[in-house]
């Protein structure tokens, strides 16, 4: 592989031995910049394009959430990943609302996992670059009211609270579709019914068929974009929600009207996005569940009962990704572009 | 504890001291109230008694005042009777006679200073001669006999005729004839006209004129003259009052009886009725005594009613700060042991990364390395290629030595490297549990399975426990159960450590975990020394513990089965001495759950 074109990767963490550790790691394979802080590899990222960072999220001074945040305005096309120590809910909520990371990795990482994730994120970034056009800044800044009129684009509500229900009907208004499902039995039937654009879902405690009915929704569209809308304060369900769901958001109940209607409205332009740039859904690939034996697959939303569903956009995606079930990232970018 | 107000003390000392204070008060002034009665009672008593022995006095003088008037008045008639009756015949003719007779010559004599009025004369030594002549007066025995007549069967003892000199003219009893009786006050009155009457007392016993015990009764009435009607003369009647004054005596006796009869009897009945008022003040008094205990009974219930329950409400309370001490210390300890686990895993990560890309490196050395030692070895068969090697300055033997040798040292140090990995793993595996027990990042309430987080539980367990108690876990396939998974965490720990504790040397303790029914089973066995029955009910109290002191609150099992009610469920225990102690938790499955 030739060096200059080898893909470049930034590793932020206020600890050297750790950033010595990610070098000696990863060097072989890219291009590999390290920074001791978030200021500094501020710096480095406006002077230089990064394909993939690498941020610790506990440093003095910035943090990583908010350094990644920072990222993601200045560079919107490089791929982020979060890797901590200790996962505290706030650091994870504001790492999928505020820096739309890609993943999200516990300390101490897998050697072979890392390598594979960050693989995977450069060949993104390199292969899929975001339009200009599509830029994040203006994903999140979405409002509600500017989306409507899309009768075709329907909202699906997974909550069994009838009070949710009725805050989301009167956010979407009369112009938009809105589907309720209060189990997942209705929201498979709605799913297969519908063109879904937008699926709000609430976890409830240790709900792990909720992340698995998700995920499964999301291999088999990925151009459904999931936001989450819970009052559980589990941080380590919600980092698997952005690693094995892709969530876009999470709301944490409860949320003002007009809070749920700006996350709702950039979930529709996320959604209008990748109906534009079907090949950036790339940028939201899912990585496959590393806990199955451990937390126990009880749910009948598995892979292997997954059917194609009805009434869904982007067929090509849904036949490649209902196959079979992708074994990791860069498998599956392999299948998405024929060969690295 | 020991500052605790002592209510009940409090209000038995009180509320006697309160009780013993009205209690005298109220005897005082009912003692006081009755001894006043009693005066007043005394006091009226004694006035009725003088005012009835006054009535009797009264009574009895004037009886005697009355009988005296009858006698005298009697006296009076009689002597008018008599003066009028015997005038024409007998006492005019004497009157006349015996003023011619001179009684002057005595007259000087017969007053001796200081002698008694009515004291008879004694020696009528210079009278004799005109008593005589007197009494040879033809008309003095007219007069005696019609007198003597006149007088018979009367109770008159005496008469006696007195001129208005004052002597004695005539006298039933001869020796008083003569007698100038000038100073006798009765005279004097009845010379003037008006009769009068006095008592003479009965004569001294052993007196001159020998003993006359008689209460006799004289009366001087005046005699008038029918034609001038002037005081002629003065009659002398005396007559015996003593069965009078007897009978005026006896009357006075019986009256004074009857008085002292009665008075005895108001005395009787007036006792009677203070002792009924004293039994009946008693019995009030008893039954006020009666009232103030069945009082102080009732409030004393009531107190310590009120005791009992304060007392709950400070236990309550004390074992509800205990556990809130107890749960902060946890959440302390839990937020101390998160942020070790985060600390902790910084360098285990890049240590890990970096050994794990070590034993890659020398993988990845080996093949290099034995190919160079073999290359050597060949080379050093042939006796050329040493000179090749001179010339490229290099000790062979040395170096091929070195390289010999280091297959082995790369193995060894691959080994090394393998065991720092597991030691690194093991460390990485104590995080994640002390993590997932303590689930500060995780959720309150959360869908486990308990047998995954028995197992952590386990785990922390045996680091604290002593190496000869070996734990063993019998688990079978559990439904997901929604819990609060951090506080049964806490349960089971205790339970494990306590069955721990109670091995003395080795032994093991057992955890299992069986669906029982609509429940789930959780039972932790040892085999040690077991619970005395005397014991045993005791366990689940509240501060009871048979750790020594300052080594154990005792809240331990309370919090435990609370938490365990929190749930739902069940704890409970058995044991047998020398055998070992079972605890057992039965936590319900939610509804529609299976295996």
């Amino acid at each position: 592989m030739n060096t200059r074109n080898r893909p470049r990767v930034l590793c932020v963490d206020d600890e050297p031995s750790v950033l010595r550790s990610l070098n000696w790691l990863l060097r072989s394979r890219f291009d590999v910049t390290s920074a001791n802080s978030g200021d500094e590899g501020l710096g480095l990222v406006r002077h230089s394009a990064f394909d993939v960072v690498i941020s610790d999220q506990r440093m003095p001074g910035m943090t990583g959430t908010e350094f990644l945040e920072r990222v993601k305005e200045t560079s919107p096309n490089t791929m982020r990943l979060l890797l901590t120590g200790y996962a505290e809910y706030s650091d994870v909520l504001r790492s999928v609302n505020d820096s739309e990371v890609f993943r999200f990795i516990n300390k101490p990482w897998d050697n072979q996992h890392l390598i594979e994730t960050v693989a995977y994120a450069a060949a993104v970034a390199r292969e899929v670059p975001l339009q200009r056009s599509l830029g994040a800044a203006s994903t999140t800044s979405a409002g509600l009211e500017t989306l409507q009129g899309g009768h075709t684009e329907a909202v699906l509500l997974m909550d069994e609270d009838p009070a949710i229900e009725h805050q989301i009907r009167s956010l979407l208004g009369e112009d938009m579709l809105m589907l309720w499902a209060r189990n997942h039995n209705e929201a498979v039937s709605l799913l297969q019914r519908y063109k879904v654009a937008v699926i709000v879902a609430d976890t409830g405690a240790g709900q792990v068929s909720t992340v698995n009915l998700i995920r499964t929704v999301k291999r088999s569209s990925p151009n459904i974009v999931a936001v989450v809308y819970t009052a559980e304060r589990d941080s380590t369900t919600l980092s698997r929600l952005i690693n094995e769901g892709q969530i876009f958001r999470f709301i944490a109940k409860p949320a003002g009207p007009a809070y749920v209607g700006r996350m709702i409205g950039s979930a529709l332009k996320k959604h209008r996005d990748l109906m534009a740039q079907p090949s950036s859904i790339a940028r939201h690939a899912m990585e496959h569940p590393r806990h199955l034996a451990l937390e126990g697959n009880a749910s009948g939303w598995d892979a292997s009962d997954a059917t194609p569903l009805g009434g869904s956009a982007f067929d090509p995606l849904t036949a490649l990704t209902t196959d079979a079930p992708p074994v990791s990232g860069v498998a599956w970018l392999r299948r998405l572009f024929g060969k690295s | 504890m020991q500052a605790r107000f002592q209510l009940i003390r409090h209000f038995t000392v009180t509320s006697l001291m309160a009780f013993a204070c009205a209690a005298s008060a109220m005897v005082y002034f009912q003692m006081r109230e009755s001894a006043r009665s009693e005066s007043t009672r005394l006091e009226a008593f004694g006035s009725f008694e003088r005012l009835q022995a006054d009535l009797v006095s009264h009574a009895a003088t004037a009886l005697q005042r009355d009988a005296l008037i009858t006698r005298q008045d009697s006296h009076v008639e009689l002597a008018q009777a008599l003066s009028v009756g015997l005038w024409d015949e007998a006492l005019s003719p004497f009157l006349a006679a015996a003023k011619k007779i001179d009684f002057s010559a005595c007259r000087g004599q017969r007053q001796p200073a200081g002698a008694p009025d009515n004291a008879p004369m004694t020696s009528p030594t210079c009278l004799g001669q005109p008593m005589a002549r007197v009494q040879a007066l033809p008309a003095h025995a007219t007069l005696d006999a019609r007198l003597q007549h006149a007088l018979r069967g009367n109770l008159i003892t005496g008469v006696r005729i007195h001129d208005l000199q004052g002597n004695t003219l005539y006298s039933s009893d001869r020796r008083h004839v003569g007698d100038n009786i000038t100073g006798v006050a009765g005279w004097a009155q009845a010379a003037l006209g008006l009769p009068s009457s006095a008592l003479l007392p009965p004569a001294a016993p052993g007196g001159v004129q020998g003993a006359d015990p008689r209460n006799l009764m004289t009366s001087h009435v005046p005699v008038s003259d029918p034609v001038t009607h002037q005081t002629a003369a003065v009659l002398e009647l005396q007559s015996d009052v003593t069965a009078q004054l007897h009978r005026v005596q006896q009357t006075s006796a019986d009256i004074r009886n009857t008085a002292a009869i009665h008075l005895a009897r108001l005395e009787q009945q007036s006792l009677a009725h203070r002792r009924h008022a004293q039994r009946a003040e008693s019995v009030q008094l008893m039954t006020l005594a009666g009232l103030l205990a069945l009082l102080f009974a009732v409030l004393h219930a009531i107190v310590r009613r009120a005791q009992g329950v304060i007392e709950k409400q400070a236990r309550e309370s004390d074992a509800n700060k205990q556990r809130l001490a107890q749960s902060e210390k946890m959440t302390s300890l839990g937020n101390m042991v998160a942020s070790v686990a985060h600390q902790l895993n910084t360098p285990l990560a890049f240590s890990k990364s970096n050994v794990s890309m070590a034993m890659e490196a020398l993988k990845d050395m080996a093949p290099g390395i034995r190919s160079a030692a073999q290359v050597l070895d060949r080379m050093a068969g042939s006796a050329d290629a040493t000179a090749t090697h001179r010339s490229l300055d290099l000790d062979t033997d040395t170096v091929r030595s070195q390289l010999t040798r280091c297959p082995d040292e790369l193995g060894m140090t691959q080994d090394m490297l393998s065991d720092v990995l597991t030691g690194l793993n093991q460390m990485n595996e104590m995080v994640d549990n002390l993590r997932s027990f303590t689930r500060l990042d995780r959720s309150r309430t959360a869908e486990v399975d308990l047998n995954t987080t028995l197992s952590s539980v386990i785990y922390l367990a045996r680091a604290v426990i002593s190496t000869r108690v070996q734990v063993v876990q019998k688990f079978s396939a559990l439904p997901r159960l929604e819990c609060q998974v951090s506080q049964l965490n806490q349960v089971f720990l205790n339970l494990i450590m306590n069955a721990a504790q109670a091995i003395d040397g080795a032994g093991v303790v057992t955890v299992s975990t069986t669906v029982h029914g609509a429940c789930v089973r959780i039972t932790v066995e040892d085999n040690g020394s077991g619970i005395p029955d005397d014991v045993l009910p005791r366990i689940f109290e509240p501060y009871f513990t048979t750790k020594p002191m300052g080594s154990g609150t005792g809240l331990g099992l309370a919090i435990a089965r609370d938490i365990v009610a929190e749930h739902g469920g069940t704890l409970t225990v058995t044991s047998q001495v020398g055998v070992g102690t079972t605890f057992q938790i039965e936590l319900p499955m939610p509804t529609g759950a299976s295996t």
